[in-house]
């Protein structure tokens, strides 16, 4: 049996005696400069190691690491001779230091305080500002940190590896968790506390989308991910009767038709419908007085007023969230906001303002906002075709989608949605904008829906990197054959598929470890880490007395993959566009679901397959496949991996022929995912195709939709449209050039951008003309 | 025998909805200022063949989506076109009787009608959609729907007597 020891990155190499008499040798001449005899003990001590790392690989089937035998080293060496003890010792304390001085780990740190090397990472950080500094120097000290104490050995190795990616390594030591969709109906009812204050519940719109603002700030800072609105519109119902209410009575006193005080003594506004008349639930009184009021001055003035507070409310909240950089002073909170569902005539007022918001955009120029992440709750029924109460609305959608990229859709329907409750618009399907969802909680208290979304969220993601596995397998199967368990000879292709698939089920199987490991050291942090999130239960179910654990078990744990086109361009020379490749796809899927599924009962906690963002790893990974496997056509030929399960970019290919092979394994996704096409900014002018497009990808299954179209901006004049070199109204080419990252926006993808996205961006093609 | 300078399968930049738009080639008006000029060239791309008729009706509803129907040019009503696309329109609503049709033409509908021409009528009756008139660079003006200038008209055919 070869002898083996572990590398202090977790790597197993072989032992080495010789390396053990030199180091000896080297601390002895140290103390005996002047000798030129070599320490006969060396040897001796060398094969007493020797003689404990057999035992330990016989007996116990583990490795001695290099600290280890230093130690013995030390030991032994100072039994035989203290003086050389001593030196050994001081010898090992100065390389020590002299290894961390020269790692990567000083560089990276003073390339990040000096914004040297600026790679992007993040398109929403500002890496050139103080606080982005400051961020992304301890950031990478916190990612070593967690790399050499908290994570395990076996976590270690798979992220450094290329294998499986922890993602947000820097906040893993802390142990904050990633998204959460915040439930806002309960905290604009009845307020929340800060550190300083106690703020009291919303009394009218413009507060309340204040405090929307305000309440997605600071649940930002209680983790490292996203924050969404599930159902925006439905709660801010309460709101625009409020503002309603208050404006009818000040019409009523001031327009002298009568003594408001009587008319609404015993009646709580809030639960009153700006059309009181068709509300069964309001006393007579009232109907009588509301039907009378319709006709009135008071009543016009108090819509009136109200649709202008609602449209300043919500230009308050657009203007807000693009400018709080409340996050560590460099980075705006990601949030996003789901809508569209609501037939009251209230909310549908508040989806109409927050269209009609993103219509106009923000700042001088009216440019595109980036945040927050509109998302447009497509439902069957309610919004998708004419004749539905909601349908204008979805028309209105269409037309902020062609000029502004956003909204995104959601497909209430979705058939992984299924089992949400048609009276509770918080169990609707809804995403955070990259694209992370909530599906069926496991641990979902009685009384409570499964589908429920408000109050959860994912908790830690990793990231399995199919393309290594690949290449992993092939070097296995180069090496050991063809042949099958039983010794029968398979062609090249199935043994390769055979060895593939049960790596990745190793791996996956690593993968839920490594998301238990996570969870357990999330799980053991003091509730006094994020008290905004638990003294005002922004996380669902948590009983402080059974620690935190009970919010954070309805969340996700969620296994995610990255490069499965370029897989199978490994495995079959071809990829999921063809049937073949579209076959043994469905299969890899399917080890994902099946797999998650298990984990799902057996620990009973909410795990999930994950189509991975990806938006700094796409490159990363690449970048280290490249290094150890060189350029490989359609496989290593780009600067970045293809995104999850995603046609390649470059892949010339129809509207419709891309949402039929995507939609073939979106099924399988039950942590989130979203199918994106190309369409040229041309089709502002025809909202009749956007509306197709969408419908189709609705009705194919898709359950996160979003339409590219490219949004370049002129910075000089404000002109917006697809532009060439110069800006085609005043000839300027300072020209910033809007492009979707993930599932969000930034700002000029040629600046924001990392190197591998840019790339990506370039290499796009449309898949309509 | 037409000539066809390009078609698009998928098209959002021609009638309403998706369309699948065939641009026939060759051109006798050359507007200034002409979109398409290298299409005024009568020999300009590839044949129009049964292929072509064949491709477009099995493509019209490629994926279950009923496209529009656009054909443009160059000029398809010119004397030199108009069996080809007439032929085209023949099998198009052969397939498909609800088929939505868009025309764009140099010609307005009144020298249509005055050519007196009973393959011009036919293709006016079978269409939903004539967009006429030739293209005025003074006039162009690029918000306007389906249209490149003002002078330029779109003519719903269920309101036109043929």
């Amino acid at each position: 049996m070869d002898l083996m020891i572990k590398k202090r990155t977790g790597q197993l190499v072989p032992f080495n005696k010789e390396k053990i008499v030199r180091a000896i040798e080297k601390a002895y001449k140290e103390v005996y400069s002047t000798r030129d005899d070599k320490p006969s003990y060396a040897t001796e001590i060398a094969d007493a190691i020797e003689a404990v790392e057999k035992e330990m690989q016989e007996k116990y089937e583990d490795y001695l690491g290099v600290e280890d035998i230093q130690e013995l080293v030390e030991d032994y060496l100072t039994d035989y001779d203290r003086t050389v003890g001593k030196a050994y010792i001081k010898y090992r304390y100065k390389h020590g230091i002299m290894r961390a001085n020269s790692t990567e780990f000083i560089r990276a740190i003073s390339e990040k305080l000096r914004a040297t090397n600026v790679q992007n990472q993040n398109a929403n950080i500002d890496e050139h500002s103080f606080g982005g500094r400051v961020g992304e120097a301890s950031d990478e000290m916190m990612k070593q940190y967690a790399l050499d104490f908290i994570v395990s050995p076996m976590a270690k190795a798979n992220h450094l590896n290329n294998e499986i990616y922890i993602h947000d390594l820097s906040a893993y030591a802390v142990g904050m968790h990633n998204c959460l969709s915040i439930p806002f109906d309960d905290l604009l009812a009845n307020g929340f506390n800060t550190r300083q204050t106690d703020v009291r519940p919303a009394n009218s719109i413009n507060t309340a989308f204040q405090l929307v603002a305000v309440i997605f700030q600071l649940q930002s800072l209680m983790q490292f991910g996203g924050v969404s609105a599930t159902h925006l519109d439905w709660t801010m119902v309460p709101y625009v009767r409020k503002s309603f209410w208050k404006h009818f009575k000040d019409g009523l006193k001031w327009l002298d038709e009568g003594n408001e005080a009587h008319y609404f003594a015993n009646v709580d506004i809030s639960k009153m419908p700006i059309e009181a008349y068709e509300h069964p639930s309001v006393d007579k009184q009232t109907i009588v007085l509301v039907t009378t009021a319709k006709t009135t001055k008071a009543y016009n003035y108090a819509m009136d007023m109200t649709q202008r507070e609602l449209q300043q409310a919500v230009e308050g909240m657009y203007h807000n969230l693009n400018t709080l950089q409340s996050r560590s002073g460099n980075q705006l909170p990601f949030t996003s906001i789901n809508y569209g569902t609501c037939t009251l005539p209230e909310g549908r007022m508040v989806t109409k303002a927050l269209l009609d918001g993103s219509i106009k955009g923000v700042g001088k120029f009216h440019k595109t906002p980036i945040f927050p992440c509109g998302i447009f709750q497509c439902m069957k029924g309610v919004n998708r075709e004419p004749g539905d109460p909601n349908y204008d609305l979805f028309r209105l959608a269409l037309e902020s989608t062609a000029r502004r990229i956003y909204p995104n859709y959601a497909n209430v329907d979705w058939s992984n949605a299924a089992g949400y409750d048609i009276n509770d618009p918080r169990t609707y399907f809804s995403t955070m904008g990259c694209r992370t969802a909530n599906l069926g909680d496991i641990n979902a208290e009685s009384g409570t829906n499964p589908q429920m979304k408000d109050g959860r969220g994912n908790i830690c993601p990793v990231t399995i990197i199919l393309p290594t596995l690949a290449m992993e397998a092939k070097e296995i199967v180069d090496k050991i054959g063809t042949k099958d368990e039983e010794g029968n000879e398979l062609v090249y292709e199935m043994a390769l598929h055979i060895q593939f698939m049960k790596l990745l089920d190793k791996k996956i199987h690593e993968a839920k470890d490594m998301l238990l490991e996570r969870f357990e050291h999330i799980c053991s942090q003091s509730p006094e880490s994020a008290k905004f999130m638990y003294e005002n239960h922004t996380m669902l179910g948590y009983h402080p007395e059974e620690g935190i654990r009970s919010a954070l078990k309805h969340g996700t744990l969620v296994i995610g993959q990255l490069g499965l086109a370029e897989t199978l361009q490994i495995l079959f020379g071809c990829d999921h566009t063809t049937e073949k490749g579209m076959k043994v796809a469905k299969r890899i899927e399917q080890l994902f679901k099946d797999r998650c599924g298990e984990f799902k009962k057996e620990y009973h906690l909410n795990f999930g397959v994950y189509y991975t963002p990806a938006e700094n790893l796409c490159y990363t990974a690449m970048k280290k496949f490249k290094a150890k496997y060189g350029e490989i056509p359609n496989v290593s030929d780009h600067e970045y991996f293809t995104n999850s399960m995603h046609v390649p970019v470059w892949h010339e290919i129809s509207v419709f022929d891309k949402i039929d092979i995507e939609s073939q394994l979106t099924g399988y996704s039950s942590a989130g995912c979203i199918t994106y096409v190309e369409v040229p900014s041309g089709v502002k002018n025809n909202i009749d195709a956007l509306e197709t497009i969408v419908n189709y990808a609705m009705d194919k299954d898709i359950p996160y939709f979003a339409l590219n179209i490219p949004l370049d901006n002129c910075n000089d004049c404000g002109y917006q449209d697809e532009i060439g070199e110069k800006c085609p109204q005043c000839g300027s080419t300072n020209i910033s050039r809007l492009r979707r990252v993930t599932g969000y926006l930034t700002g000029n993808y040629k600046t924001a951008f990392n190197r591998g996205k840019q790339y990506e961006t370039e290499e796009r093609v449309k898949h309509i003309h | 025998m037409s000539k066809i300078a390009g078609i698009y399968w998928d098209d959002t930049a021609a009638a309403p909805g998706i369309s699948l738009s065939v641009y026939f080639s060759g051109c006798h008006f050359h507007c200034p200022g002409c979109h398409n000029p290298e299409a005024q060239d009568f020999n300009y791309g590839e044949d129009f063949t049964w292929i072509t008729i064949s491709d477009v009706l099995q493509k019209l509803k490629k994926n279950g989506v009923m496209r529009t129907l656009s054909i443009l040019g160059g000029e398809p009503l010119c004397n030199e076109n108009l069996g080809d696309v007439l032929r085209l329109i023949g099998w198009c609503k052969n397939d498909y009787p609800d088929l939505k049709i868009y025309v764009w033409t140099g010609y307005t509908i009144e020298e249509l009608e005055a050519r007196d021409d009973d393959d011009v009528r036919a293709v006016l009756r079978n269409i939903t959609c004539l967009i006429d008139g030739r293209y005025e660079e003074d006039k162009r003006d690029v918000t306007l729907p389906l249209r490149g200038s003002s002078n330029q008209r779109v003519i719903m055919m269920e309101d036109y007597n043929v």
